[in-house]
């Protein structure tokens, strides 16, 4: 067994002059729903969905049974957002706790985040509200979102908590890993006619779940492009622009946002069903790396055709926003680690190696 | 949309660390996020670390349904 069954994503970067010369982009990821889910009862697809994914099993099942309540006319139920946000916010957590802190040579907190991934259900929001307050922010969640520029300045400078320390070193200078592909809109900005044009291109056009684009651009999805408006999130974009660490910072916006999302009504929707046409439902649901959609055809009470459409093949897309936030790095020392911190920062769900050639 | 295989746990050793085989091919993994893991146990693995244990009826159903898909070169020796 050469490479791994659910694939990995592969970068081979050419070096000239010690700047980046071509970026090339392959993923071995296999595009599996289709041959998963035909003939399945709708039941039985969203049981082998939370089965098979490892990472997002939650947002893939409640995908599943999202569009397929569209096919057969449900609409848009009003799907419980909660376990959707619990996964999110575990994936938040395990990069700002064990992932970031390792590559900025700082020590990971595993028992912080083993205690967020065993906290029962019902005590989830009030373990990741202590959590953000006594160890991420060093304060409450409301007030370090009220940040303005300075503000976050302030913070990164003198916060104190290893967070802080992590971001003081990405906010002395200028972002790097710029992606100047457009930002994918995030669900709340879906209406029925965009999702029957993504719905039609992923039924009918071969490599289209592989290789996505949207309007004939691709496109970047992630926790940025839900949380761009927040004060913190706004204040690091117009003095950093979107790079590596615009992408860490939308994380730690968004996991201080959830504990009020998790405890009540939020306006941003978690997931949303349309039915393109009839006998086809299409969902959509935000994770923690982008938006993630499912499109389905019944038949007779039983899928006929699937497609699932995951953020990774937006970020990952081989002319997307890794290609480019890679092809714009500047020249100059650490190009190699700076290279590994950018392709992180887009946090592929698979994992991934970077090579170096001289041209 | 990564898969979560089923790796049976071979050996544990100190420091929360373990030898699992997946499909015949043996990795290093982390348990620092799982407790009470047993060899001979199932888990998920993500990219080093063990992330959820698995009873065997639960393993060896998602193991069948893999091959159903016609993933049977990952549960040749699971």
């Amino acid at each position: 067994m050469s490479t791994a069954p659910e694939g990995r994503i592969d970068v081979v970067l050419v070096r000239r002059g010690g700047r980046v010369a071509s970026v090339d982009i392959r993923s071995s990821r296999p595009q599996l729903a289709r041959r998963f889910m035909a003939g399945r009862t709708p039941g039985e697809a969203a049981e082998l969905a939370g089965l098979i994914f490892s990472l997002c099993g939650q947002a893939q099942r409640t995908a599943v049974q999202a569009a397929c309540l569209a096919a057969r006319g449900g609409g848009d139920a009003p799907w419980d957002p909660t376990p959707v946000r619990m996964e999110l916010a575990r994936e938040h957590a395990w990069r700002l706790l064990l992932d970031w802190p390792r590559e900025a040579g700082l020590a990971p907190d595993m028992n912080n985040l083993l205690t967020l991934r065993q906290v029962p259900p019902d005590q989830f929001a009030t373990a990741l509200e202590t959590l953000l307050r006594e160890t991420l922010l060093g304060e409450p969640p409301s007030v370090w979102l009220a940040r303005d520029a300075a503000g976050l300045q302030d913070w990164c400078r003198h916060g104190g908590s290893q967070t802080a320390r992590l971001f003081a070193r990405f906010g002395e200078v200028p972002d790097t890993g710029i992606s100047t592909a457009p930002p994918l809109p995030s669900l709340a900005g879906w209406d029925e006619r965009m999702a029957t044009t993504l719905a039609r291109r992923a039924m009918d056009e071969g490599d289209f779940c592989a290789r996505p684009d949207w309007q004939g651009e691709t496109a970047e999805t992630g926790a940025l492009t839900r949380v761009w408006h927040q004060p913190p999130m706004a204040a690091w974009l117009s003095r950093h622009g979107r790079g590596l660490g615009a992408r860490l910072l939308a994380r730690l916006v968004e996991l201080a946002l959830l504990p009020r999302q998790l405890s009540q009504d939020s306006d941003s929707p978690t997931i949303r069903a349309w039915s393109p046409w009839q006998g086809t439902g299409m969902a959509g649901v935000e994770t923690s790396r982008g938006l993630l959609f499912h499109v389905v055809r019944l038949k007779g009470g039983r899928v006929e055709d699937y497609r699932i459409l995951a953020p990774t093949e937006w970020n990952f897309h081989p002319s997307g926003p890794l290609a480019q936030a890679l092809q714009s790095l500047p020249p100059g020392p650490n190009l190699e680690s700076r290279a590994r911190l950018v392709t992180r920062s887009l946090d592929p769900c698979v994992d991934f190696g970077v090579e170096w050639r001289d041209a | 949309m990564c898969l979560a295989i089923p790796a049976r746990v071979v050996e544990i050793n100190d420091n929360d660390q373990a030898i699992v085989d997946l499909g015949g091919v043996r990795k290093d993994v982390s348990l620092a996020l799982v407790e009470g893991v047993r060899v001979g146990d199932y888990v998920i693995v993500h990219v080093g670390y063990a992330l959820t244990r698995l009873d065997p009826e639960e393993a060896e159903k998602t193991l069948a349904l893999m091959a159903e898909a016609g993933l049977t070169e990952l549960v040749a020796g699971a």
